[in-house]
């Protein structure tokens, strides 16, 4: 009848990094996201030129010297591409962090213990994804002043709600499954049930939303920039964008210039959808039987 | 409705699975044939092929000719007219796939105008009809899936399933969700609608005295395999089969309050790059050498019963 | 009868809140379980049956009444009788699959009452007592290192009960253990409840739908409709003579051998209408009533009292004839 069911897993001994790095896909997202970092580690020796420094003509179509041609001041967007990779990552990946763990723990304590606790995060949620967050934003950037922290903070605070409310719905659904029961007849006590039998559930939608999360955090920084919140003193793919705006790009032929964030945005979404799915894979004993 | 030779196999890391392991099978029009084995032993795979809904990975080999035409070589768009217009299915869970927010006079009415070119007047009309049919009040037609009982919603299912009067009805476990009182109701009315001849029904079950109740002939399967086949009657009065037997013996019911049922020791192996030999060798009771070497003969009994086994249960003992 | 009852219901309600009614998932029910009991709960679904399951094991605490373990209270005594109730009173779900983390291995799964009821064991230790269960249940030590998806249902069943063994318990509760099992495995789930209590000195309630069932594995049985007890007494009493008229019912529709079906069906169809139009949970008379072929004025306007003695009690006002005494 059930046919995965028959699928026999192919061995259970094989150790958790062994099996990430048989992984086709794991293996292609660390490849990607190790680049990212050694760029970012190493982008005084690899950008040809300093971010800041005028070094030709305005508004340059790509070219060798150039690769992704130069600025409205005449700034090379390639070594700008290089110095704000560091910067993006940090805001992506900690951002990320900071959403998930609050994300995470509101939303599984939220739907575990319901009544009042549930009753009382939840409104604490339902506010924060009401208040207009553009308008919160100024305020922080006027009482903290633009810089890193406070886009941090912004970028934090206003991203862990819905991932709190996914978090709580499907805690809600596990609570009552009879494998929670079983737990709790056997005596288990309430941390056991929610490290050990609701976490391990959520996790594959942790890792989801937490990957969306990077996303979110490096794109949000780039609205922070238009706003004047984030520092504009250190280069990120945010602030490159938001230059390509800002200085007409589209109006001087600047594809590339605009092109260039986009695609390193979107090589660290690739990277860490490929683990994260590989990830997912790996921790379903389900899966590890079936060659799909 | 004549299957030959079907089999469907399921890759896995480990090995092909095979679900279906090459059996052949013939319905006459009008008679209703029963499935019967424990699960996992492939009764609900052949029922869904039958359907040609095995998607890939999934290999389906072999022929399935009904009503003079091949099932296997249908496409897409034949396929769609065929499913419901020619062949129905009742499962299990059907009773939970109505949708909650329709009337179910409508959703029945729905099914038909999918497959007809009825106005909605007639479809509706129909609907009544097939209420009045499976001996719903008429009022039924009114309401919504929540307001019925299982047993109730189990019965639109079915009036869905015989609305454009399919010449193949697959019933897959049934009743088998269902509280014992409106099990017997539900089974005693299918019988009612099958009796009429004009539809034939291939009825899967793992609970034997149900399918004692509703069919002609009967086929048991184990791992994938037919291993005895014929009329009801003779299939579960005097089965030939070790594993037949088994099967009937481990029936619990209330006329066995004072004995002890014996549950067939072992489980079924996993259908994964299995050996040509009698399936059932490793939890047979008679099992003999050439039973764990090759795979036994077809073995011809009275009228049309078959088993496959090197040491079938004649009729004075074995 | 007389000692002290192992686990005990008293006068228990559980009251649900639904559609704007509030609904008596279970209405006063009252069930003393001895030591080596062997119950029967039997019901179709609605009866209050897992309702019932879960008030004795504690998961559910009943809006009236109370749940008494050993003489004391479980819901209002501490945390230390709590943990011997959960290490007396076990259960086996329904679904074994739903009763196990798709995440864990057995291993995992078979020592969960070791590592929180009985405690102090080492992880060799856990392991050897895990395939000693398993042995128990009659499962290979092989298993210990399966995950849920790559066993059968049967398999399950019985990793399952070797789980409620884990800590010793006096009493198992299984809710509803064959339902989702194959005749065979069915048979071999009982069979080895039967057993083991024979072996280790434990009594069990089974609670089902299938009178069948019901037969074969208790001693005593209670027929509950619509969250309230409607009959109490022997299984043998029962089946060979039910005095109320819907155990009969459920009787009559008990799985029987092939021979009896067709005799059966050599006699044709018998069409009736399905039930099910009536109220389940009508707030005064019986609850039966609209269904009863045995009706009497009196049962719409009181529910009838579950009266009788030791042998026996029922909740009718117009009870079936008592057949054993008849054929005296």
């Amino acid at each position: 009848m059930n046919v995965k069911r028959l699928m026999v897993s192919a061995s259970g001994e094989d150790t958790f990094l062994k099996k990430l790095l048989s992984n086709k896909a794991a293996i292609a997202g660390l490849v990607i996201l190790l680049s990212l970092v050694v760029i970012a580690l190493l982008a005084s020796f690899l950008s040809p030129y300093a971010p800041t420094a005028l070094v030709a003509e305005p508004y340059l179509p790509p070219s060798y010297s150039h690769p992704f041609g130069t600025d409205g001041l005449g700034r090379d967007i390639f070594s700008q591409m290089i110095h704000g990779t560091a910067l993006s990552l940090e805001i992506g990946f900690v951002s990320a962090a900071g959403i998930t763990i609050l994300g995470t723990t509101v939303g599984i304590i939220s739907g575990y213990f319901g009544s009042y606790v549930d009753e009382a995060l939840m409104r604490i949620v339902d506010v924060l994804l009401v208040i207009p967050s553009i308008a919160f934003m100024i305020f922080v950037a006027v009482i903290l002043g633009p810089g890193l922290e406070s886009v941090l903070i912004v970028i934090i605070v206003f991203g862990w709600p819905p991932m709190a409310r996914m978090i709580r719905s499907q805690t809600l659904t596990l609570r009552e499954r009879e494998f929670v029961e079983s737990a709790v007849v056997s005596g288990a006590p309430k941390w056991y049930i929610l490290g050990s039998m609701i976490f391990p559930n959520v996790i594959s939608l942790i890792i989801a939303n937490g990957i969306l999360a990077v996303i979110y955090g490096v794109i949000a920084d780039a609205s922070l920039a238009f706003l004047g919140l984030a520092s504009t003193k250190n280069y990120s793919w945010g602030t490159v964008l938001y230059n390509a705006q800002n200085e007409g790009a589209v109006f001087h032929g600047g594809i590339a210039w605009i092109l260039a964030p986009g695609i390193f945005i979107a090589l660290t979404g690739i990277a860490i959808t490929l683990i994260a799915r590989a990830i997912d894979d790996i921790t379903d004993p389900r899966y590890s039987a079936v060659g799909r | 409705m004549e299957i030959s030779n079907l089999s469907v196999k399921f890759p896995s890391l480990k090995g092909e699975v095979t679900a279906v392991d090459g059996i052949s099978l013939s319905i006459d029009q009008g008679k209703v044939l029963g499935l019967a084995g424990e699960s996992g032993c492939g009764k609900t795979t052949t029922g869904l092929t039958l359907l040609r809904m095995i998607r890939p990975p999934g290999v389906v080999e072999g022929d399935i000719e009904f009503a003079g035409r091949n099932l296997l070589s249908l496409s897409d768009e034949e396929l769609r007219r065929f499913r419901w217009k020619e062949v129905s299915m009742i499962f299990q869970g059907a009773m939970n796939s109505l949708n909650p927010v329709k009337m179910v006079g409508s959703q029945i009415a729905d099914s038909i105008m999918d497959h007809t070119k009825k106005t909605r007047l007639e479809a509706l009309k129909m609907s009544a009809e097939l209420i009045r049919r499976v001996r719903l009040p008429p009022d039924s037609i009114h309401k919504y899936p929540h307001q019925l009982s299982g047993g109730q919603k189990q019965r639109i299912v079915i009036a869905m399933a015989i609305a454009l009067q399919p010449k193949l009805i697959i019933a897959d476990e049934p009743t088998t969700a269902l509280d014992v009182v409106s099990q017997e109701r539900i089974l005693d009315l299918l019988k009612d609608i099958v009796s009429g001849g004009s539809s034939t029904v291939l009825f899967i079950s793992h609970d034997l005295s149900v399918l004692a109740k509703m069919c002609d002939t009967i086929a048991i399967m184990y791992l994938g395999k037919i291993v005895e086949m014929g009329s009801t009657r003779d299939v579960l009065a005097s089965p030939a089969h070790p594993y037949t037997s088994a099967l009937i013996d481990s029936n619990i019911t209330i006329e066995s309050m004072n004995s002890t049922v014996e549950s067939i020791k072992g489980y079924p192996p996993v259908p994964i790059n299995l050996p040509t030999n009698c399936r059932f060798s490793d939890r047979c009771p008679f099992a003999t050498q050439e039973c764990f070497d090759s795979e036994p003969p077809q073995v011809d009994l009275k009228n049309g019963h078959v088993a496959f086994c090197y040491h079938p249960r004649k009729e004075n003992g074995r | 009868m007389e000692d002290e009852a192992l686990l005990e219901l008293r006068n228990a309600t559980v009251t649900f809140e639904s559609r704007n009614r509030r609904i008596n998932a279970l209405d006063n029910v009252s069930i003393r379980i001895g030591r080596e009991d062997r119950l029967a709960v039997v019901g179709e679904s609605g009866a209050g049956k897992t309702t019932l399951v879960r008030c004795l094991i504690g998961l559910t605490r009943p809006s009236n009444g109370s749940v008494i373990f050993k003489g004391r209270d479980i819901h209002r005594s501490g945390r230390k009788t709590l943990k011997e109730f959960r290490m007396s009173v076990q259960i086996i779900f329904q679904d074994p699959y739903g009763a196990m983390n798709p995440k864990h291995n057995m291993l995992q799964y078979i020592t969960m009452p070791l590592k929180f009821l009985t405690g102090d064991m080492t992880r060799m230790e856990m392991e050897t007592r895990a395939e000693e269960l398993l042995g128990y249940v009659g499962l290979k030590e092989d298993v210990l290192w399966k995950y849920p998806h790559q066993l059968s249902g049967g398999q399950k069943q019985r990793v399952a009960i070797g789980r409620a063994l884990a800590s010793d318990p006096e009493f198992i509760i299984a809710d509803e253990p064959t339902s989702m099992l194959d005749a065979s495995a069915a048979a071999g789930i009982l069979n080895l409840l039967k057993k083991l209590a024979d072996t280790r000195k434990m009594g069990y309630a089974i609670v089902t739908h299938n009178m069948g069932v019901a037969a074969y594995s208790s001693r005593d049985i209670y027929v509950m409709y619509s969250g309230k007890v409607i009959e109490q007494t022997e299984t043998a009493a029962l089946v060979s003579s039910p005095r109320h008229p819907y155990s009969k019912v459920l009787l009559d529709h008990a799985p029987r051998t092939l021979s009896s079906v067709f005799a059966e069906n050599s006699k044709g169809v018998n069409l009736k209408g399905d039930s099910g139009e009536h109220d389940p949970w009508a707030e005064k008379g019986c609850r039966y009533m609209q269904l009863c072929t045995r009706a009497v004025e009196r049962c719409a306007s009181e529910f009838p009292p579950l009266a009788g003695n030791e042998s026996g009690r029922y909740a009718c006002f117009n009870p079936l004839e008592n057949e054993l005494k008849r054929g005296q």
